[in-house]
């Protein structure tokens, strides 16, 4: 067994040694039982973990980013409050590109010159945007979630990507910062070489995703891919991995602020980050042998659900 | 081109990203892991955060009487703040990687790029002290 296999099983089996201990052995002080729900916090963490798995698993089969579907399913169906499991969502939107990025570098796909001006302009929106996030009545929060979800809903809906979309005129900009790459695709072996054009428009739209990536704990691959594929002119495989790219840089500030104001919360960050990052991994095993277009139909439907249950809580009706 | 030299921006970038990233997720699952087994004292056990957390953000620091100024997590010996300031070790991967960034690009005589990185860098760092 490779090396870095069995470090992986000796953390989960750390991981779940800590959280089954309060159920055999002598519990962490404290009531250890959660507000008004009646169960353990250790029983709502662990389920937390395997539904986090479950999540990981259907995001990489339906295509969609885990970060996505992680805040509005998770705040639809656990006791938690919207803030924690926003703070929850940045860190599982992180650590599912942190865990991808070197791969995507060292594949020549992700590119940094590409990426770097973005983050840019991501960095300083989540930063706005995680502060005005928490500084808003949850009611309103829920509200502008809500419609963001069934908006992201309509995108994933509508928007389909070009592999290789035409750039005739590349931006002058963009040239003299070098922004232009090469890559050898994989599937069928051929040298695909890029530009990009719509900069500063792109620039001006990736402060605006980093602000709503900011406020609702969000990620932000369902926007930053559209963005750089069919506003940039990037080709798809260079977009997907050049966004995760940004979330690594972009996820960092907006998950600061939720940790200093004590909105990210260990007994569910971790769960939800491991159970994530496990799921994610079996995922891509299970790829060849699933049927992505099923699954994502019904990943939208769960969405809409939950887009509209946010929109109705935040008008106060459920 | 990607060049994935020990030098080359990218080759940094990807090194950085995988030995700070396994790093803070390594320190995060076990510092998880003794905290919610009580194996590091805490002013806030797991049951008492699981307590809070179906109220805001705002009631919980109220409610937990911790001292949340920024940076908290470092400045406390137990085992809630280690196990947060684990979590922020782990969203600070790309602090060290634009650092890094940063000194490679200039070298190169790239200095809008190493611009670029350093004012990446000083946004996280704005918000790691907000």
């Amino acid at each position: 067994m490779p090396s870095s296999s069995k470090i992986r099983i000796l953390l989960l089996a750390a991981l779940l040694a800590g959280v089954l201990f309060p159920v055999f052995g002598e519990p962490a002080a404290g009531s250890g039982i959660s507000g008004a729900d009646g169960l353990p916090w250790w029983a709502w963490s662990l389920l937390l973990f395997g539904f986090c798995f479950v999540l990981g698993i259907v995001a990489v089969v339906a295509g969609v980013g885990g970060g996505v579907l992680y805040v509005p399913i998770v705040s639809a169906l656990f006791p938690f409050h919207l803030d924690y499991v926003r703070g929850s969502g940045l860190l599982v939107a992180l650590a599912g590109a942190l865990s991808a990025v070197p791969r995507l570098l060292s594949g020549g796909l992700a590119s940094l010159r590409l990426a770097l001006p973005m983050a840019l302009a991501g960095c300083a929106g989540s930063l706005i945007g995680a502060n005005v996030g928490l500084a808003l009545p949850t009611n309103v929060v829920e509200l502008s979630l809500g419609a963001a979800i069934l908006g992201i809903v309509a995108l994933m809906s509508l928007a389909k990507g070009a592999d290789r979309p035409s750039v005739p005129v590349p931006d002058p900009l963009a040239l003299r910062l070098g922004i232009a790459g090469e890559y050898v695709d994989a599937a069928t072996g051929e040298a695909v070489t890029w530009n990009i054009h719509r900069l500063l428009p792109g620039f001006v739209l990736f402060l605006g995703i980093g602000f709503m990536a900011g406020m609702f704990g969000l990620g932000a691959g369902w926007a930053n891919v559209p963005a750089l594929n069919l506003l940039l002119g990037a080709p798809l495989k260079v977009s997907v991995a050049t966004s995760l790219l940004i979330i690594a840089f972009n996820g960092s500030a907006a998950s600061w602020v939720y940790l200093n104001q004590g909105a990210v919360l260990p007994v569910i960050a971790l769960p939800s980050v491991a159970g994530m990052m496990l799921g994610t991994r079996l995922g891509a095993r299970l790829l060849s042998r699933t049927r992505p277009k099923a699954i994502r139909w019904i990943v939208i439907g769960f969405l809409v659900l939950a887009g509209v249950r946010s929109l109705l809580s935040g008008a106060g009706a459920v | 081109m990607a060049d994935l030299s020990a030098k080359g921006p990218e080759g940094k970038a990807m090194r950085w990203f995988r030995a700070v990233g396994s790093a803070g997720l390594v320190l995060s699952v076990i510092a998880f892991a003794f905290y919610a087994a009580g194996g590091f004292p805490s002013e806030l056990a797991p049951g008492d955060s699981a307590a809070l957390w179906s109220v805001p953000a705002e009631d919980y620091r109220e409610a937990s009487e911790l001292d949340f100024s920024p940076g908290w997590m470092f400045s406390a010996a137990d085992g809630y703040a280690a196990s947060t300031a684990a979590l922020a070790l782990l969203a600070s991967t790309a602090l060290p990687v634009l650092a890094a960034l940063a000194v490679s690009w200039f070298r190169r005589r790239d200095f809008l790029y190493g611009f670029m990185a350093l004012a990446i860098a000083a946004i996280l760092a704005a918000a790691v002290a907000s």
